[in-house]
């Protein structure tokens, strides 16, 4: 081949070999320019004016699947590489690119043999050889590309369209891509951002730069960084970063999402506050809750106490109210006495005149009978005197008993000793001898201060009450002995005993089961006891005996 | 024995008469009155060695009289009498110079004696 251009240019020097040599060398040319066209890549194919294919490459072939045989010297429309539909379109272009209107590239579908669509970039190129007009076509199957140009085209319209603003740089931080959010969100223009480093778009180089390192390691960072507009404001935002990998799994490129957060942080922040305060409300609505619970506990027991005081008070008020009944009945028994009192004073007093009278009218009368000898002849008249005279002393004595009552003087006390004052009153009273006194007094008895002369009286009214219960004879027992703050000095009797019915009323004045005699003893005893500061009580069973029991105070230490 | 005058003062006529009867008997002279009026008039008109005043009597009572007496004739035993047992009357009489006070009905022959001694004492 390297005679080829020279073959062209040089003159023969014989004619036979000359055109033999130039025929060679066209043939040389021709298989050359055949080759070329076989071998190239891209389909070649030449079309006549009517549409008939006249030949095709090995290329085009390759790209359809048909055979050279099926397609070479057929119409257009009978190759079976175009759609039926676009026949008719196709052959309007065919005329068109003959008549020369068709300078630019064309798109055509064209149909494989398995029925499988192919895009291809079709040049067209008029030839005139020897007289005949010739379109030259050259075929690229540009599907594939198409293809892959439309889902580029749609990856880069999705990332410019995306409202995240993205960016690519390279594995040094040199911004080489920016979506129209990501420059919007940094306030640049697209292309001014081109060329810029990821870390002069931050306070924070440090940060910045652990971010590069963390993402070269792990090949992600996500996380939230300070970011500089091109006014120099700053804004919190939210990274994605992650490493962009070509098949062979090297990292090619790095690739940002950010989101602008300042505002979100700022409503996080003020949810927070919210919150906050939510909680603390919700706080004081326990704490509240706590107090109203605790408040209701309170008036609950509140109210429990309130019942029990109400129920203590009732109580209280039915024992006072039957306090102030007995000490109503008490108040209207000393006032019926305090009249019995007066009365029996007024009485009392008035008697003494008349009795006075009579005992002096009988002294007289029976110092006249006894010297007349009246008094010999009739002793009865002696004895009714007599009779007369003791009765007014009964009388007087009523009358000093009566008094008595009304007036119990205060005791004139002194140091006594019990012994002496139960021996005394003992001294003074024929006890018969059928009843056995016995005197039971504890040793060393401290002295009492007491009104002798009324206690001995005391003792004597109960003794002789108790001789009276004993007609038949039966058992005296006189006690003595201390008893807490007083000295109790016991008078029992065996005799008839008292009945219950009676026995709550021995100590009330002018109240008696003797059939003569008004009962006034036990009342002025009793009397005379309270007034030392004491108390008398008595037991008693019927036919068994009775007790009487009094207590005198002690000296105070 | 000697004989004295004696005055009784009383307003029951039981008493003038018994009391005044024994003390006559007795020997004495004797003058009842009924209240103290007639016993002032009567201690005015003539001398009297014992006066039984009773206490309690209508007008003026045996103390104010007792009082008068005195003034009159304060040589006069007066001896009190009353049923009654203790009286600030007789306290206030005692205070001023009653010789006793006898209280009713009487031990007469505890009367009789007293008047013996005041007899004595007078010397008659």
């Amino acid at each position: 081949m390297s005679n080829k251009g020279k073959a062209l240019g040089s003159a023969p020097s014989s004619d036979v070999s000359e055109g033999r040599r130039m025929e060679e060398q066209t043939r040389e040319v021709e298989e050359f320019y055949r080759n070329m066209v076989e071998l190239s890549p891209d389909g070649i194919f030449t079309i006549d004016a009517r549409g008939v294919l006249l030949s095709c490459n090995t290329a085009v072939v390759k790209m359809f699947g048909f055979s050279k045989e099926e397609v070479v010297g057929k119409h257009l429309s009978k190759l079976g590489t175009i759609r039926l539909k676009d026949v008719p379109r196709y052959i309007k272009l065919l005329i068109s690119v003959i008549s020369g209107k068709v300078t630019e590239p064309v798109e055509l579908t064209l149909q494989r043999k398995d029925g499988a669509l192919r895009l291809a970039d079709v040049h067209f190129n008029l030839l005139k050889i020897g007289g005949k007009t010739i379109v030259l076509a050259t075929l690229r199957d540009v599907t594939e590309s198409r293809q892959m140009e439309q889902e580029l085209r749609l990856f880069s319209n999705a990332v410019a369209g995306a409202i995240d603003a993205i960016a690519l740089t390279d594995m040094k931080g040199i911004i080489t891509y920016v979506n129209p959010a990501m420059a919007e969100a940094y306030g640049y223009k697209e292309g001014e951002m081109l060329g810029k480093s990821v870390i002069s778009l931050t306070p924070n180089p440090e940060t910045a730069s652990q971010m590069t390192s963390a993402l070269i390691k792990t090949g992600s960072w996500h996380g939230e960084l300070e970011s500089t507009r091109r006014n120099k404001k700053t804004f919190l935002a939210q990274l994605s970063l992650s490493t962009v990998r070509d098949e062979k799994g090297n990292p090619m490129a790095m690739m940002g999402a950010m989101r602008d957060i300042t505002e979100r942080k700022r409503m996080e922040q003020k949810l927070r506050d919210k919150n906050e305060q939510l909680e603390a409300m919700n706080e004081e609505l326990r704490a509240a809750n706590e107090e109203l619970r605790a408040a209701e506990e309170e008036l609950l027991s509140a109210k429990e106490e309130l019942e029990d005081r109400v129920r203590e008070r009732t109580a209280d008020l039915a024992a006072a109210n039957e306090e102030l009944q007995e000490t109503q009945e008490q108040l209207v028994r000393s006032e019926k006495l305090a009249a019995i009192g007066q009365l029996a004073g007024g009485v009392g007093h008035e008697l003494r005149n008349p009795l006075g009278a009579i005992k002096n009218a009988v002294y007289y009368i029976r110092g006249k009978v006894a010297n007349s000898g009246l008094g010999q002849k009739e002793p009865r008249v002696m004895e009714f005197l007599d009779i007369v005279d003791d009765e007014v002393s009964s009388s007087n004595k009523i009358i000093n008993d009566l008094l008595g009552f009304s007036r119990v003087g205060n005791p004139a006390v002194s140091p006594a000793r019990i012994k002496k004052v139960i021996d005394d009153a003992l001294s003074r009273l024929a006890i018969p001898e059928n009843i056995e006194v016995v005197e039971k007094l504890d040793a060393g008895l401290p002295e009492i201060n007491v009104d002798t002369d009324q206690i001995r009286q005391v003792l004597m009214n109960i003794i002789v009450n108790a001789v009276q219960a004993m007609p038949e004879g039966g058992g005296l027992t006189i006690s003595a002995r201390e008893g807490g703050k007083f000295l109790e000095v016991g008078v029992s009797d065996t005799g008839c005993g008292i009945t219950e019915e009676v026995i709550g009323k021995i100590f009330d004045p002018l109240f008696t089961t003797r059939a003569k005699g008004i009962g006034l003893g036990l009342a002025v005893c009793k009397a005379i006891i309270e007034r030392h500061g004491g108390n008398i009580e008595v037991e008693s069973e019927v036919g068994k005996g009775s007790s009487f029991t009094i207590r005198l105070p002690l000296k105070a230490e | 024995m000697g004989k004295i005058n004696i005055l009784v003062v009383d307003d029951l006529r039981s008493i003038r008469l018994t009391l005044g009867g024994i003390l006559e008997d007795e020997g004495h002279n004797v003058v009842v009155v009924e209240d103290g009026y007639q016993a002032i008039e009567a201690v005015k008109k003539a001398h009297f060695d014992v006066v039984f005043m009773d206490i309690k009597m209508p007008g003026i009572n045996g103390v104010e009289t007792f009082g008068e007496i005195k003034k009159i004739d304060p040589e006069t035993a007066v001896v009190m009498m009353t049923g009654y047992s203790v009286e600030d009357l007789v306290r206030k009489a005692i205070n001023d110079g009653a010789y006793v006070c006898l209280h009713k009905p009487f031990d007469m022959e505890k009367v009789i004696g007293l008047v013996e001694a005041i007899a004595k004492e007078k010397n008659k």
